[in-house]
Formats: C-alpha cells, sequence, structure tokens
C-alpha cells in the first residue's frame, strides 16, 4: 500500500534538470524581449495611415493570437526545414514562435496602454511643439507605464509557462529534461513533483511583481 | 493695415460627409484680436485645430507672418513641431498633465524642446504664476487644483513658449460658472499685452470687451464680421440675428451691450 518516495533519486539528476531550467529561463528571456520589441513594432504599424498596413497588422494580431502555440510550433518545426529548407535548432524554432505569439498578445497590451491616455494630453504637447517621440517618452509612458507593466509581466508569466510546450519539439527545457531522467530511472511522480516546484519558484516572484506594481496603479499623486 | 500675422484662404475641411470648413478666410493682424462666435457645430473648433495643424484641412493655404505653412493638401512648413511652436493653443478641456506638476507641467515644453534651459524655464515660469496668482500652486499636481485654475495653469503652459498667435478654444465652457471669471480676466491681460488671438468663445459680452474684431460663423464661413460694438447691436446677416436672439434671450443682457 501506498507510493514509496524516493526524492534521492532527483539529486543524481540535479545537473540536468538544472540545465533544463536555465534553458527554460533562456528561450522565456529571448521571448520576452523580442517578443516585446516585435509587438512594440506592430502596434507602430498599426498607425500608419495606410489601409494596408492597417489590415495587415490586424490580420497578424487576430491569426496569431487564434493559434494555439503548440500548432505554431510543431507547424514552424516541420515547415521550416520541409518547405524552405531552413535548418535551425529546435531551440531557435521555439523562440520564433515564442516570440512571434506573444508580440501579437503585446501588440494589443502595449495598445490599449497608449489609449488609457486621453488624446487630448497628446495634442496639447503636440500644440507646444513638441515632437511625437518626446511626447511618447514624455507625456504618454511616464502615465500608462503603472498600467502597462503590470499587465505585460502578466504576459510574460504566460510565456514562461507556455515554453514547457517546445518539449514537443525537443528542446532540452525543463520539462524536456524532466522526460529524459524519467525514462531513464521510471520516477515520474518524484521528478514531476520536483519540476513542478521549480516553475513555482520562477513564476510566484514575478506574479507577486506583478500584483505590487497593480497596487500602485490605484493612488494617484496629489 | 496692420501686418498679417496669420492668414487662411480657401480652407476645406471634410469630415466624412459633411464640409466642416467649406472656403473659409481669415486674415488675422499683427497685435489683433479677433472674436470667433457661432452655433455648436459651426466648425469654430476645427478650425482652430487647422491653424496649427493638429487637423490636416483637404485644401487652402494657411500662412504664419508669410510663410506658407500648409498648401492644398500639403505640409510646406519643414518641421511641424517648429510651427506649432510659434502657434500656441489652449484647449476647453484643460489637458493638463496629470503626472506632472504646475510647474512641471509650465516648464516642459520649453526645456524638451530646447527653448529654455531650465533655469530660465523655471524663472519664467515662476513669473507667469505669480501674474495669474497661483504662485503657491507651483508644486501641486493638476488633480488637486480647481478647474479655473487648471486653466489658468494651461495659459501659462502655453504663453512661456512665447508664441506669436494664440489660438483659444472655448476656454472657459467647461468650468463651473464662478470660475469663469478668473480665467477670462487673465486672457484680457494677455490681450492687453499686444498678443495676437484668436479667441473662439461662448461669452458675449468677453466677445465684446476684449476683441477688435468679432466674427460670425455658421456652417463652415463666415457669415459677418466687425467691430463688436456693431456686430452685436446692428446684426446685418439673418442668422447673425438668429444665433445672437438665442444667446441673448434677455432684454437685460441685451441691455448690457
Amino acid at each position: 500500500m501506498g507510493y514509496h518516495w524516493d526524492f534521492a533519486i532527483v539529486f543524481r539528476f540535479a545537473p540536468a534538470l538544472l540545465h533544463g531550467t536555465v534553458l527554460t529561463l533562456e528561450l522565456t528571456a529571448i521571448t520576452i524581449v523580442f517578443g516585446t520589441l516585435l509587438g512594440a513594432l506592430v502596434e507602430v504599424l498599426r498607425r500608419v495611415p495606410s489601409r494596408l498596413a492597417s489590415f495587415v497588422v490586424a490580420l497578424y494580431i487576430e491569426v496569431f493570437r487564434a493559434l494555439p502555440l503548440l500548432v505554431l510550433l510543431v507547424w514552424l518545426y516541420y515547415l521550416l526545414p520541409l518547405a524552405w529548407g531552413i535548418r535551425i535548432s529546435s531551440f531557435l524554432t521555439a523562440a520564433i514562435a515564442m516570440t512571434v505569439n506573444l508580440s501579437a498578445f503585446a501588440a494589443v497590451t502595449i495598445r490599449s496602454g497608449l489609449e488609457a491616455v486621453p488624446r487630448g494630453q497628446n495634442e496639447a504637447a503636440l500644440a507646444l511643439g513638441m515632437n511625437p517621440s518626446q511626447v511618447l517618452f514624455r507625456i504618454v509612458l511616464p502615465q500608462t507605464a503603472r498600467v502597462l507593466l503590470p499587465n505585460l509581466l502578466g504576459l510574460y508569466i504566460t510565456m514562461l509557462k507556455l515554453s514547457s510546450l517546445a518539449s514537443v519539439i525537443a528542446v532540452y527545457e525543463l520539462l524536456h529534461s524532466a522526460n529524459t531522467v524519467i525514462s531513464q530511472v521510471y520516477r515520474p511522480l518524484e521528478i514531476y513533483t520536483v519540476i513542478a516546484l521549480i516553475y513555482l519558484i520562477l513564476v510566484l516572484p514575478m506574479s507577486y511583481l506583478s500584483k505590487r506594481l497593480e497596487s500602485r496603479v490605484q493612488p494617484r499623486p496629489a | 493695415m496692420k501686418p498679417r500675422q496669420l492668414e487662411a484662404s480657401g480652407v476645406v475641411k471634410v469630415f466624412g460627409e459633411r464640409r466642416v470648413l467649406d472656403d473659409l478666410n481669415l486674415t488675422v493682424g499683427e497685435g489683433e484680436v479677433v472674436a470667433i462666435i457661432g452655433p455648436s457645430g459651426a466648425g469654430k473648433t476645427t478650425l482652430l485645430r487647422c491653424l496649427n495643424l493638429l487637423e490636416i484641412p483637404e485644401a487652402g493655404v494657411i500662412r504664419l507672418r508669410g510663410q506658407t505653412l500648409y498648401q492644398d493638401g500639403r505640409i510646406i512648413a519643414k518641421r511641424l513641431p517648429d510651427v506649432r511652436k510659434r502657434i500656441g493653443m489652449v484647449f476647453q478641456h484643460l489637458h493638463l498633465w496629470p503626472h506632472k506638476t504646475v510647474l512641471g507641467n509650465i516648464i516642459e515644453a520649453p526645456t524638451v524642446t530646447g527653448k529654455l534651459s531650465r533655469a530660465e524655464a523655471t524663472e519664467r515660469a515662476r513669473a507667469l504664476l505669480a501674474e495669474v496668482r497661483l504662485l503657491d500652486k507651483t508644486g501641486s499636481y493638476p488633480a488637486s487644483l480647481s478647474g479655473g485654475e487648471q486653466q489658468r495653469v494651461a495659459i501659462c503652459r502655453t504663453l512661456i513658449m512665447e508664441p506669436e498667435v494664440i489660438l483659444l478654444d472655448e476656454i472657459t465652457s467647461a468650468l463651473d460658472p464662478e470660475l469663469v471669471g478668473d480665467v477670462l480676466e487673465v486672457i484680457a491681460g494677455v490681450a492687453e499685452r499686444g498678443h495676437t488671438m484668436v479667441v473662439v468663445t461662448h461669452e458675449i459680452v468677453f466677445a465684446r470687451d476684449v476683441a477688435d474684431r468679432i466674427l460670425f460663423l455658421d456652417r463652415g464661413q463666415f457669415v459677418e464680421e466687425g467691430p463688436p460694438e456693431r456686430i452685436l447691436t446692428e446684426p446685418r446677416h439673418p442668422r447673425t440675428r438668429e444665433f445672437l436672439a438665442r444667446v441673448l434671450y434677455s432684454k437685460q443682457m441685451r441691455a448690457h451691450l
């Protein structure tokens, strides 16, 4: 009766799991940086006064928000080498899929953040002779950062969790390293318990930070 | 005739199906104060927004001191921000920046655009605040000011740029009635110092007191213009008469003119 837990086994494979953790963090970090930049670029493109540009941007956002990341991931994994003969590592494939996925969500988040600042404030700044980038960095962003940052952080947490999907295309991130260990020593309960804990340890500080930032949105300077 | 400070001719602005400005002409001389009155939807605000190119007209010409800023669908001026520095605008809905103090709001544009050093801007800002009797609010945030105080700060924010023309867009119509007087008093002071101003207003008595000329705008065109006394007491055009009759609805109000 009862399962005989043996966590000692985990320590034997600690280096593999640590390696997986590092790769998960790398993959997430790369995605966050490039996904946010690409999302900002998409939002910039949206403001180009051209019907074609706004159509392309709208299509991009709708498609990549609708497409499940897992599907995008396996599709790219086969599409790039088979259709176009592009051979890149599965790590890079995963980074690209996650970046594109995040960028679509980030674009929408950035848009709503910018639109939270009343247009009249932008116009007042423009009317005083400030140029559009001065208006963005001096008037809009300082006000919207308090709304924008917690929302972006929420997206980043989601990406960290979704990075586990990269295991299906054999990226040696945390979940995949766990699966490899399990295939050697049949101890799924211990290993999965430990990686669940590792994910919690990675995510909870970010959640806490997001909550802290959110609570600072409320009080306004008076 | 005084030199032409601001000139708009043949200006057309279309929103959807509506010609909001319909072949409109306006010339404002140096140091002149013109008041624009007219029913809501006449195009008053759109006109001001076209004059500093916040709104781009479909056709026409806009000149500032002889320099062509805009002509027939194209912006001619090299750098729009440099042009806008020369044309100040105060808005109906205040639009102070809530994350900056009163002082921060006033010195932002001159320092960021390189017009004044921080020290110079602060000194100028304090002088302006003293004039509008808000020196004690220098470090306050806009949220803690009344509407009238906020609007006076907005006026300082525009004046510090030393614009060649000042556009005022119904700057008292969002204010509680008891706050209107202070703001109009400040504007009357500015007008006396020889600033060129285009004032869109619903305050007929104020228009009479401050303006050299009143223009009546209706359906995107100036229907009638002339010296304030004449326009207000003997309007010639039927639409001007009708408008004034509705605005000055009581005999007592007319008696004030």
